[in-house]
């Protein structure tokens, strides 16, 4: 409990600064808006706001899904074969280097506007800390280790599932946590421009909304909304490897 | 004579393996006693004119023959870089030779690695139980060697809970869950404080004691190979070979006063010195 008391202070304190010098300097509210005005936007709009949460909330969930499951299948057939790995392993790379942005035009292309581009996008950014933190973790096994399982005959399978999986675990969990926060970060850059189309629209297509009506309260209270989305479900996935990794970790 | 005494209990000599195996403590107590290994055509592990040649051409091993007779201690000692711990891992199948061959008797061997190298994910019994689930064992005997080597009540531990001997420990138990003919250890106990190496050494010996596998250890500590073995052989580096071969006369059971006599410093100072003139 002690220790919310430093990051409290700091977040009180800032509050009342903004509300302040908004309110001494006369600063104009689609410039900067209070905080009371912001909180009165979110309360005004929050039958908005919650369902455009929740559609954003489910985009970063499928596109960190699908990412973790795709990403954990490349780095499995990564592990399997060095050639496989090699020949393709730079290409993984130049392909991540690629901006979202500028492919943008042929997602809308090939999926059109709406929830799949926006699930796509969301995968395509958050996919390479899960491919490259499960590759290393599948592959990158002390040498000792490896000369133990061979001493025995170990079999292909025995290795993948007594040694590699197990291995691969603490890396993956990095990855996935990495991933979390970007899936969020994603679902709103696909919303941005592949978000509309729908009845329903995310946070990230709200935030391009009002900010060109310049409701900047309401634009402001989108935001904390998308920043506390991204808290939530990294906070989440960081709790299941927590309960992941306890094996990992002293008592 | 010392021969025919083992033979005059008729046990069947002209095998090793199964003279230290399934028989009872007499006769090899008699043989260590005697200092002697069975007499025995097929020795527990042999090596032969072993050459190993990098692709650079650096030359790390030149014509080495080692042989280990069943139920014999056997270490070898030499400086880092000699090429002791590629010998052993040929031993072992996990390097090919150039040249030369390896024949282990029986073929079952277990092995220590420098390093404890338990799996961090699985219990102290899990681990040592590994090599028979690898092998889809029925024979579950993980427990009792934990008890064997001094872990009992460890069982549900993980290895980071553990201290470095102990962890050491679970590695030697891990080495024996298969009962193997023949250990090859690749300085196990290098990395430990020297109390707990005397003490891991002393424990080491008593398990040999017991169910007498062919030893064949690794070393740099000169004091160490003496105290634990029948035969040393130093080995010298840029290529490697066996330049020495001394006999240890002590007799077992060993205890830890022999390292305070004069003999064993005498010949520990002999062997530091042959290993120091090899080294060059």
């Amino acid at each position: 409990m002690k220790k919310l008391i430093p990051p409290f202070t700091t977040f009180v304190v800032l509050i009342v600064v903004w509300q302040l010098a908004v309110m001494a300097l006369h600063v104009e509210p689609f410039l900067l808006p209070s905080p009371i005005a912001v909180l009165q936007a979110a309360i005004e709009n929050a039958h908005v706001l919650l369902p455009a949460a929740g559609l954003t909330a489910a985009g970063a969930l499928c596109g960190f899904t699908a990412s973790f499951l795709g990403g954990v299948l490349i780095a499995f057939i990564f592990s399997q074969s060095e050639w496989i790995r090699r020949g393709f392993f730079p290409y993984a790379i130049f392909l991540q280097t690629v901006p979202v942005v500028a492919i943008a035009p042929l997602i809308i292309l090939w999926f059109d506007t709406g929830f799949q581009s926006v699930v796509i996008v969301s995968f395509i950014i958050s996919l390479f800390p899960i491919i490259t933190n499960a590759t290393a973790g599948l592959t990158q096994i002390d040498p000792a280790l490896m000369d133990l399982f061979s001493l025995y005959k170990a079999k292909r399978l025995q290795v993948l599932f007594k040694l590699r999986l197990p291995h691969a675990v603490p890396s993956l969990v990095t990855g996935a946590r990495i991933s979390s926060g970007l899936s969020v970060i994603g679902a709103i850059v696909g919303e941005f421009f592949a978000g509309y189309g729908n009845d329903q629209f995310g946070l990230g297509y709200l935030i391009v909304l009002t900010s060109g009506q310049l409701k900047t309260a309401y634009l402001f209270a989108a935001i904390l909304c998308a920043t506390l989305l991204g808290f939530a479900i990294f906070s989440l996935v960081g709790w299941l490897s927590e309960r992941a990794l306890r094996r990992w970790h002293f008592k | 004579m010392a021969r025919s005494l083992v033979e005059g209990v008729s046990l069947p000599c002209n095998n090793g393996a199964r003279v230290k195996k399934g028989n009872g403590p007499l006769p090899t107590a008699i043989m260590h006693a005697m200092n002697i290994a069975p007499e025995d055509s097929s020795p527990a592990f042999r090596a032969a004119q072993l050459q190993l040649v990098y692709s650079g051409g650096t030359v790390a091993l030149d014509n080495v023959n080692v042989e280990v007779q069943a139920g014999e201690f056997v270490s070898i000692v030499g400086p880092s870089g000699c090429g002791k711990s590629t010998l052993l891992k040929i031993a072992a199948g996990l390097l090919v030779p150039s040249d030369g061959s390896v024949d282990i008797h029986g073929g079952s061997m277990g092995y220590v690695f420098q390093f404890p190298t338990l799996l961090p994910w699985r219990t102290v019994l899990a681990n040592v139980g590994l090599p028979l689930e690898l092998h889809r064992s029925e024979r579950n005997e993980a427990a009792e060697l934990l008890r064997r080597v001094g872990l009992e009540g460890f069982e549900h531990a993980y290895p980071r809970e553990l201290s470095g001997g102990m962890q050491m420990r679970a590695a030697l138990a891990r080495a024996l869950v298969t009962r193997p003919d023949l250990l090859l250890l690749d300085e196990p106990f290098g990395a430990l404080d020297a109390i707990t190496r005397h003490r891991l050494n002393e424990e080491l010996l008593d398990l040999w004691q017991r169910d007498h596998w062919a030893a064949l250890f690794i070393t740099h500590n000169v004091g160490e190979a003496v105290f634990l073995s029948q035969r040393v052989l130093v080995m010298s580096p840029r290529p490697g070979k066996i330049v020495g071969s001394y006999e240890v006369p002590f007799e077992f059971p060993r205890s830890p006063e022999l390292r305070a006599t004069a003999a064993f410093a005498e010949l520990t100072g002999r062997i530091s010195l042959r290993l120091r003139e090899s080294a060059g």
